[in-house]
């Protein structure tokens, strides 16, 4: 009952938020949506609008930041992802990926076309239905019907355990996101976690780095063309 | 025909001076206005110049005749002399107006207007010396206080009352913040005489400029400089005779610098109109097309044209929108633009080549251009007519079947921008929950599990117990035939045929649907021979229980009986359940 008040109550901010928006005051919405956020409150949807309205003001690391952290939690948003391109390709850095094997890509995408929740509802659907039909199976008296409940059950049983996999991955990607995105206008990355290491090269405002090792101030980074070094911990804002 | 009055315009009292007219032709009658004020001390002398000049064959021939009188001016004052008229080929032409201002005589002063460039140069020393009261340069302003891009007009002066006889090292002060233009002036020949504090000098514009403030706030023209070369008197020294009278002259350098003059620039107001271009003045904006219509692939010119007073040459041209699948080409712009005292006048040409490359009809939206209006200090809007461009399709191209003969085109992307924020179907929940790992999603499992389990186990159960009952009748078939048998042979002793028949009708089924699990209702003859010979059951044995039933059947209902068939009968149906028990253990 309380969390029904609260989110009604959050509710009027958001279209307060989207009004806002709508009039072309960016800050204004940004600082209604924030105060979504900060309310404990989060869903895809306030993010890519939050993202939309720094990117409408020229920020471009905290709406690429946004952007991301929308993506991963409704991953199958074409909007988003549209957006996120777009923005990323305003970034000063154009930083070369490393091709990833193509089946370690569509696999990556297939995950990607549910979120964790979801995957975690076609996991538990799948696991009833296997249930359902192994009792068929056990029971049926016709020869053809057993033969068809059996093999459906154990389709049914490979999706449940693999979309609980997957499920478990999503929300993981989340919770333990290793990847942060560059907020300081130009950062130094050095050799080692101290101001005297050795210059290594210089990322820009929006690019996204991952967080490999963390020591006290600093992050040890990957960049996405896998050249590594350690930057401060407060020049980038991890997703 | 040019007739033009010539005079200084500032006398001394009792001073000479000379008034002349000019005409440019051979000319008639002459009118002399009235020269009461003055005292004609000569004329009107004429004389008359014909200067002939030959130019790659061709010939112009001027001809100038001047009328020259001798003045005095008696009486201080400012007087203006109307203008003198004169009669060329029977037409009367005037001449322009003159103002003579006559200034109080000084005493000890004057000396220095003697206008003798073949005066002897003695003494080239260049020396310099300070100029003081004598000699000075201005820059003067029309206005001091502007807006940004208005434009004021700034003029170098020279003061003297020194015989100059050249300039050197000329230093043009720094424009700095100001965009200018220089306004043509005469070439200063002989200085003009000016009232300055009641004094003469002699004055010329060395140049003149318009300036338009590029950016607001106090802005400094720097100082102009320059080194006059004065002649000099030399006095006391050589006392010749001579000396005394042609006077000794020598080259002086005199250096002198103009004060910087301040210029307060206005920011235009705030609220300018989005078709703001930069423009202060006033100005009419025009827009036409050479073709209406044009076949496809043809050019067209738009002419843009901004007309008007104003820094033109700086404002941006105004933009046009054009349909997208337009081809329009960078515009070539022109100015025409006269400066003048008045400030900058003229017209700004931009010329957009356009190439229709579909056929159909193009609308060229008017052009709003926005400036800022002095007069009316506010800014205003004008805009020129909508123009409507016919595209036909090109003729006579057979090939294609009168189809256009270039590659098709992509939708060409005009813009990008991010999709639009999500307006609605939020869907909030608190952050970082999530169903995977939620209380409800394991007990889905379990609960789903359990319930699997537990009706596994109820119908395993049931099964077992139903199985157990089968079993249970099996075993007890044996008992419960001899059991019934045994009721028949009561009846066998009691001879009661009827009663023994049934009973032991009654165990043989009765056996059989307990041995085979089949209930008594379905239990024909064929049933039980199909359920034996799956059983494999000899066929011997079969056949003697299916004969055991046929004879037990017929026995009950046939009229001659015996006890002694009875006593057989009994017998033999006992031995054949015995051997049936023994076959289907």
């Amino acid at each position: 009952m309380s969390l029904q008040a609260g989110a009604r109550q959050v509710h009027p901010l958001v279209d307060s938020a989207n009004q806002q928006y709508q009039n072309g005051h960016y800050h204004q919405a940004i600082e209604l949506y924030s105060q979504v956020l900060a309310a404990g409150k989060e869903a895809p949807g306030i993010y890519y609008n939050l993202a939309n309205a720094y990117y409408k003001s020229n920020q471009l690391a905290p709406a690429i930041l946004n952007y991301e952290r929308a993506r991963l939690r409704d991953p199958g948003n074409e909007d988003i992802r549209h957006n996120l391109k777009l923005a990323r390709q305003q970034i000063t850095d154009r930083i070369e990926k490393i091709p990833e094997f193509f089946l370690t890509r569509w696999f990556r995408q297939f995950i990607n076309l549910f979120s964790s929740d979801q995957w975690a509802y076609i996991s538990m659907a799948t696991f009833l239905a296997f249930l359902l039909l192994f009792s068929l199976y056990l029971y049926a008296g016709r020869l053809a019907l057993k033969k068809g409940a059996f093999w459906s059950s154990i389709l049914t049983l490979a999706i449940a355990v693999s979309s609980f996999a997957f499920s478990l991955q999503q929300k993981q990607d989340i919770v333990r996101s290793q990847e942060a995105i560059v907020f300081d206008a130009k950062v130094t990355v050095r050799s080692s976690p101290d101001e005297s290491g050795t210059e290594l090269f210089v990322i820009h405002e929006g690019t996204k780095v991952y967080i490999e090792d963390r020591v006290s101030e600093w992050y040890e980074i990957e960049l996405t063309d896998g050249s590594q070094g350690w930057l401060k911990r407060q020049s980038v804002e991890p997703i | 025909m040019d007739f033009t009055a010539k005079a200084p315009n500032v006398v001394r009292q009792g001073q000479q001076f000379r008034l002349t007219y000019t005409v440019n032709s051979q000319a008639g009658d002459f009118n002399p206005p009235d020269l009461s004020p003055f005292d004609v001390l000569a004329g009107p002398s004429t004389s008359s110049s014909t200067n002939v000049s030959i130019i790659n064959g061709k010939m112009t021939r001027k001809y100038r005749q001047t009328y020259t009188y001798v003045l005095q001016a008696s009486e201080t004052g400012k007087y203006t002399l109307s203008p003198a008229q004169v009669e060329v080929d029977g037409q009367t032409y005037q001449s322009n107006a003159l103002t003579i201002e006559v200034i109080k005589q000084k005493q000890g002063s004057g000396g220095q207007k003697q206008s003798s460039p073949s005066q002897a140069q003695k003494g080239k020393t260049k020396e310099v010396q300070a100029p003081g009261d004598d000699l000075f340069v201005k820059v003067l302003v029309d206005k001091d206080r502007v807006y940004q891009a208005e434009p004021l007009v700034a003029t170098i002066k020279l003061y003297s009352k020194l015989n100059i006889s050249g300039l050197e090292n000329v230093k043009f002060p720094a424009f700095e913040g100001f965009y200018k233009q220089e306004i043509e002036t005469p070439t200063l020949r002989q200085l003009e005489k000016e009232n300055v504090n009641g004094q003469i000098y002699g004055t010329g514009i060395l140049k003149k400029y318009l300036l338009f403030p590029q950016k607001s706030g106090q802005l400094t023209i720097g100082s102009f400089q320059v080194d006059c070369i004065v002649q000099k008197k030399v006095e006391g020294k050589s006392r010749s005779i001579f000396d005394d009278f042609f006077g000794s002259y020598r080259n002086v350098r005199m250096s002198v610098e103009s004060e910087p003059v301040g210029v307060q620039v206005r920011p235009l107001p705030s609220g300018a109109p989005r078709h703001f271009s930069g423009g202060v003045g006033s100005f009419q904006i025009d827009a036409k097309l050479d073709k209406q219509q044009v076949k496809v692939n043809e050019g067209v010119s738009l002419t843009l044209e901004v007309s008007g007073r104003g820094n033109l040459k700086v404002m941006d041209h105004p933009s046009v929108e054009f349909a997208p699948d337009l081809e329009v080409y960078d515009p070539k712009v022109s100015n025409n633009i006269e400066v003048s005292q008045r400030g900058a006048r003229g017209t700004k040409t931009i010329e957009y080549l356009i190439i229709p490359r579909h056929a159909g009809e193009y609308r060229i939206p008017p052009v709003r251009m926005s400036y800022f209006d002095l007069d009316q200090q506010a800014y205003l809007t004008r805009q020129t007519e909508p123009l409507t461009l016919q595209a036909k399709p090109a003729a006579g191209d057979t090939t294609t079947g009168g189809r256009r003969s270039y590659a098709r085109q992509d939708v060409s992307i005009i813009g990008s921008d991010i999709r639009y924020i999500q307006t609605d179907g939020f869907d909030l929940k608190e952050k970082n929950t999530f169903v995977f790992g939620s209380p409800g999603f394991y007990l889905t499992y379990a609960g789903g599990l359990a319930a699997f389990f537990v009706v596994l186990f109820f119908r395993r159960r049931k099964a077992k117990e139903s199985a157990d009952l089968a079993l249970l009748k099996q075993r007890k078939a044996n008992k419960f035939a001899r059991k019934r048998l045994k009721a028949a042979s009561r009846y066998l002793k009691q001879d009661n045929k009827d009663q023994f028949y049934e009973e032991t009708l009654k165990a043989l089924w009765g056996y059989m649907s307990d041995k085979l699990g089949i209930p008594i209702a379905d239990l024909s003859r064929d049933h039980v021979r199909g359920k034996l010979q799956e059983r494999e059951i000899p066929e011997e044995l079969i056949s003697r229980f299916v004969d055991l039933i046929d004879n037990c059947e017929y026995a009950r209902y046939a009229p001659a009986s015996q006890s002694g068939g009875m006593e057989q009968f009994y017998r033999e149906a006992l031995s054949t359940i015995t051997a049936l028990q023994q076959k289907l253990k």
